[in-house]
């Protein structure tokens, strides 16, 4: 009882989740107005240093931030919904493998995905630059393409975000029933009426959805500033926070205020997002297994083909084939070179950076902690989401949604303000790191066990209530055996991006507990691109084969019937 | 007394209505009694009240004199220790447990040693005729044998009643006959007391030792099943138990024969037999007549009134005429030949006996008798 039905534990939970992810924000809050870190009086004159004596340079930061987050959610937005139209509404050719292709980048953190693109597109000796300057003749020994521009931030991040349209977009489509098209046939519009009159009507919804959330990800990101602003100066706020925070002479008093900017801009995003999205259902959903109708490409279906896996494979294979052919090369070479072959990337990792496999093994432990914290939490949320009647269901609902609209820097910043004091010093301990990822990933919990709630009958849990099961035992042997497939799905999804984490994790990591973010981060300040390359085709495969692993061990056992005794 | 409800109330936040209001219901034991009426007419809350998995906001229920839940007084007990076997709408078969161990469940639960558990799964999957189906998947079976597992589950652990809530309204129409039939056996060889919902007037007088017709969160009418079809108490029992035609009648006495007029058909009726004093004590009162109770004549006879035809619905074993008579319509039933044309003339009368009393008319009543 005390489980499911009573008020207590969701008002609990409520403040157990409200604490944990405002009790951070508010030491943020608290030393933007603070005089200094050893003057406990209040005052103003930070946001006066930001906003009136730097006023050109914020504005030049602000403009920067702004334009990659518009310009990358731009880019996202038309990749993605192009490449779902071609998977789920077209006769497109090897559409199945063109999807894996299309969301493999996905699974390496954008920070990587950075670092890449400096193998393709760097001046002097990206890959592209190369030949674009032999298929146009130029003279020249750097250029055309520049990957270390606002542009070129835009391009890394904007196909990075891609796969979170193509997903959001695609779900829609699929679930879309195919007679709301026919009619549209039927009523006298072509393929491509439909397409753009009703289709696109339709899904519109997901599409806006999925690029606030792609918009939101952008303003928050830090990996892609860092590697392709920094070293031209090109700042944008998470990495201007970072580097007063992190940069000898720290300035926190002033990386505070601008992350309460960002902190206000995410804020505005998310309620938006929520004001765009309330009272909007998505799409009919048919709950029929119909085959959606293929667009029938015609003539152009094989040129459609060959220009869609043109630009995946360049886009999304190149920069991973470069970083693995960067790995087992002594030094960054264009052409291939089968004498600079060498795994001294990898055998000398450890002589090069001595807490590289340390840092893997952290981050492996600390994401497994986290992600089975974080779905465990978020089962009890739900749980209490799902069951309780009236507002305190509500209030704990947003309160567990909160962390989406804090982005990952300021949260880092907030923590290491919060726990660097007594009575709690959690600096360079693990648990801070935890800290961090089980609150910035309790959205994702919540939603991925809601969703699995909410698709089984209450009249499933009632039985075992009528046959007499108390909370635990209804939890044990119904609820969780059930929902089992959407839990473990929760928790890989929440390990992988905790794998991947760099935002917080590099404030967070100290010398004491290095992860991969902070080894990833001094490595590519040595400019050993080899070392950088190894380390993450090693973290890479770490994380495949544990969550491959978890999945089939899982996948298994799940729906195993109880025999007869 | 096995189950006694007194003043039952629940309210659902954000709703001006009560779904239940004051509900008094009694049930005796090894007695089926089925809550009977429309959708939202609280009989599905009734039933979870009296389960458990709803907490009302007043009234006291007892289960074999033991108080399960007193509002006033703040006594609840959990659903899981009132020892209720319950049936869902949705069978609430788990999915993860095979044919046995759904079963076997509740006797997990109470501890039940491993042979003993057995023995009393095997014998009430025999009652049910799962037998041949204990080591199977839940997931691989029929809608109906997914049913009778969650049957042979409200009843494995000896409960002190059985709750129905729209077992069969999932079935198809045939296969929900047998189970109506099966369930009824089955009930009554186990003496179980249970109490049964449903929408489904058929259904409710198959199965049924007592009906409560409910309306509005309230026991409208209760009685055997003969009782409430033969003595319908309302305008709104007598319309849900068979569509009837709803009329205002004045009643007359003259020469010590009461006469009853229909003014809105036309229609005077000689009520040569002792109709009910209570009905008739007052001049004007509602009258139903169900439409196999309307005499349709091809030509004019007697005190019968003219009509004409408006619609004609073929239902195979006869047709339902709609007929207007002075701008009313009314409904009868005929044999399906001749088959009448649209505006065609023809004469209405109806017999005594067939008229059914429901007493003075009250706006309400008359709103939902139209």
């Amino acid at each position: 009882m005390w489980l499911i039905s009573e008020r207590m534990p969701a008002a609990l939970l409520a403040i157990l989740v409200g604490f944990l992810v405002l009790y951070p924000l508010f030491w943020v809050v608290e030393a933007s107005f603070r005089t200094s870190i050893l003057d406990r009086t209040y005052t103003l004159v930070w946001y006066g240093k930001v906003f009136v004596e730097n006023s050109a340079p914020t504005v030049e930061l602000f403009y920067h931030t702004v334009v990659l987050a518009l310009g990358s959610t731009l880019l996202a937005v038309v990749v993605g919904v192009a490449a779902a139209l071609l998977v789920a509404r077209t006769d497109m050719p090897g559409r199945g493998a063109f999807t894996i292709v299309f969301l493999s980048p996905f699974f390496l953190t954008p920070m990587i995905t950075a670092v890449s693109w400096t193998l393709l597109a760097s001046p002097r000796i990206g890959l592209y630059n190369d030949l674009l300057r032999w298929v146009l003749r130029l003279d020249a020994l750097t250029g055309p393409l520049d990957i270390y521009s606002e542009g070129g931030m835009i391009w890394v991040l904007g196909l990075y975000l891609s796969p979170y349209v193509y997903l959001f977009t695609s779900a829609a489509l699929r679930s879309l029933d195919p007679s709301l098209e026919e009619a549209a046939r039927m009523s006298g519009a072509s393929a491509g009426g439909t397409l753009f009159r009703v289709t696109l009507q339709l899904v519109r919804p997901a599409i806006l959805s999925s690029a606030l959330l792609a918009l939101i990800l952008s303003f928050g990101q830090w990996g892609v500033p860092a590697i392709l602003g920094v070293p031209v100066r090109t700042y944008v706020l998470t990495t201007a926070i970072w580097s007063n925070m992190a940069a000898w002479p720290t300035q926190r008093e002033y990386a505070a205020v601008l992350s309460v900017a960002l902190l206000v801009a995410a804020f505005i995003f998310v309620w938006a997002q929520r004001r765009a999205l309330s009272g909007r259902s998505f799409v009919t959903v048919t709950g029929r297994g119909f085959r959606a109708p293929a667009v029938a490409l015609g003539r152009w279906r094989w040129p459609i083909a060959a220009a869609a896996w043109s630009f995946t494979v360049a886009t999304g294979v190149m920069p991973l084939a470069a970083l693995v052919y960067a790995s087992v090369m002594s030094r960054w070479t264009t052409s291939l070179r089968l004498d600079l072959l060498t795994l001294r990337n990898y055998t000398g990792l450890a002589s090069l950076e001595p807490q590289a496999f340390v840092a893997i093994a952290n981050s492996l432990g600390l994401s497994v902690l986290g992600a089975t914290l974080a779905i465990s939490l978020s089962l009890f949320v739900s749980l209490c989401i799902t069951r309780e009647r009236g507002p305190l269901a509500r209030i704990l609902d947003y309160v567990a949604m909160l962390p989406v609209s804090v982005p990952s820097v300021v949260f880092a910043v907030g923590l290491l303000m919060a726990y660097l004091r007594p009575p709690l010093v959690l600096y360079g301990t693990p648990y801070i790191l935890i800290l961090a990822y089980v609150t910035l990933f309790i959205p994702v919990g919540v939603r991925a066990s809601t969703s699995a709630l909410s698709q089984i009958d209450p009249a499933l849990e009632e039985a075992a209530r009528m046959s007499g099961a108390g909370p635990i035992r209804r939890l044990a042997m119904v609820l969780v055996p059930l929902i089992r497939p959407g839990l473990v799905a929760g928790w890989v999804l929440i390990y992988i991006s905790l794998m991947k984490e760099v935002s917080s994790s590099i404030l967070l990591g100290s010398p004491s507990v290095p992860v991969n973010a902070t080894v990833l981060w001094s490595l590519w300040s040595l400019g050993a691109y080899g070392a950088v390359a190894s380390f993450e085709v090693l973290c890479t495969v770490v994380m495949a084969v544990v969550a491959a692993v978890v999945l089939a061990v899982a996948n298994r056992s799940a729906f195993q019937v109880g025999s007869r005794p | 007394m096995s189950i006694e409800v007194r003043g039952l109330t629940i309210r659902y936040a954000g709703t001006a209505q009560p779904a239940v209001r004051d509900l008094d219901l009694e049930i005796g034991k090894g007695e089926l009694t089925t809550l009977l009426g429309p959708s939202g007419s609280g009989k599905s809350t009734t039933l979870r009240c009296i389960a458990g998995l709803e907490r009302p906001d007043q009234g006291t229920i007892r289960i074999d004199g033991q108080i399960v839940c007193d509002a006033a007084r703040g006594i609840w007990i959990k659903p899981e220790q009132r020892r209720l076997g319950m049936v869902f709408q949705s069978y609430a078969v788990w999915p993860h447990l095979s044919v046995f161990d759904n079963i076997a469940f509740p006797l997990r639960i109470l501890g039940v040693e491993r042979s003993r558990m057995r023995r009393k799964v095997e014998e009430v999957a025999d009652l049910v005729g799962l037998a041949e189906f204990l080591g199977r998947p839940a997931t691989k079976l029929s809608g109906g044998q997914q049913q009778r597992v969650a049957l042979a589950r409200a009843i494995v652990f000896e409960p002190r009643a059985i709750l129905f809530d729209e077992p069969l309204s999932n079935l198809d129409a045939k296969l929900r006959e047998r189970m109506r039939r099966e369930i009824r056996s089955l009930q009554r060889r186990t003496g179980l007391t249970a109490i049964y919902v449903t929408h489904d007037q058929v259904e409710a007088f198959a199965i049924s030792d007592r009906i409560a017709v409910m309306n509005d969160g309230r026991i409208q009418q209760i009685g055997t099943p003969q009782e409430i079809y033969a003595r319908p108490n309302s305008a709104y029992v007598a319309d849900f138990l068979g569509a009837a035609n709803i009329l205002t009648g004045r009643y007359t006495t003259e020469a010590g024969r009461t006469k009853l007029a229909i003014p809105s058909v036309g229609l005077a009726i000689d009520l040569d037999l002792d109709v009910d004093a209570k009905s008739t004590d007052s001049a004007t009162g509602l009258v139903a007549l169900r439409p196999e109770d309307v005499q349709v004549l091809p030509s004019a006879a007697g005190t019968a009134v003219e009509t004409s035809v408006r619609e004609v619905e073929y239902l195979g074993r006869n047709l339902s005429l709609t007929l207007e008579s002075a701008g009313t319509e009314l409904r009868a039933f005929v044999s399906p030949e001749p088959v009448p044309s649209i505006g065609q003339r023809l004469w209405i009368t109806a017999s005594p006996n067939a008229v059914v009393h429901l007493g003075p008319a009250t706006p309400r009543e008359d709103r939902q008798g139209s």
